[in-house]
């Protein structure tokens, strides 16, 4: 079936010409890392509300960003006379 | 399927009402109403920073976009923001309370405001800096 929905976020970072991607994250395993995480974390002491809402807060601004669907998020250009550095933030 | 939604599909598939009535029904039913579901008119806030400088060589391009209903969301986080901030704030004259930022994105989302909310050239093409923030 064909959604609209993005289902990667895409980190990638480039020094001069040399591009590295970082990290290309499928929403549904963002998700689910996010909620191991709270899971192991509560293993060791009770999740207090705020960090636990702010958490919670950003799963849904992914749902929000991957509901758009295809976009670049972030994209970063810097130089200057020796380096060159571009970060982007894509959701795919 | 919610049996009441069946039978006025059932209705209307008898003749007994004509579709428009079934809709009708179907968005009391539903809650729902199909004049309110609007197409947005803009999707996107845009950010744009280009700094400038030949005689030393530096470039700088920030580009972020943001859909609407996350920046209306994000929104939603003013009040995460601590009240210490909020008050030296208020102090420097910015009362973030009065401020509606949800109402403002929905605004740009329907149109009313068209233009573009910043737009700051400081220098000139060659050397300089140049802030846009737009919806489109």
């Amino acid at each position: 079936m064909l959604t609209k929905q993005s289902n990667f976020i895409i980190l990638s970072f480039r020094i001069k010409s040399f591009r590295m991607p970082l990290a290309a994250i499928p929403i549904r395993c963002f998700h689910e890392i996010v909620e191991g995480f709270l899971d192991f974390l509560s293993l060791f002491r009770p999740i207090s509300a705020k960090p636990f809402g702010l958490i919670t807060m950003a799963q849904l601004f992914i749902y929000e960003l991957q509901d758009y669907g295809s976009f670049d998020f972030i994209d970063v250009d810097v130089e200057d006379k020796e380096n060159s550095v571009n970060i982007k933030f894509l959701m795919r | 399927m919610n049996e009441e939604i069946i039978r006025v599909l059932e209705m209307v598939k008898g003749e007994k009402i004509t579709p428009e009535e079934g809709e009708k029904l179907i968005s009391a039913i539903t809650g729902t109403d199909s004049n309110a579901i609007k197409k947005s008119k803009y999707s996107m806030l845009r950010v744009r920073v280009d700094v400038r400088d030949p005689e030393k060589s530096e470039k700088a391009k920030v580009n972020v976009n943001v859909p609407l209903s996350v920046a209306k969301k994000a929104a939603g986080l003013m009040h995460l923001i601590p009240i210490d901030a909020k008050k030296e704030l208020a102090d420097k004259g910015i009362d973030l309370e009065s401020f509606d930022l949800a109402e403002l994105i929905e605004m740009f989302e329907d149109g009313e405001i068209n233009e573009e909310l910043v737009n700051v050239v400081a220098g000139d093409e060659e050397k300089g800096a140049t802030v846009r923030v737009y919806v489109d």
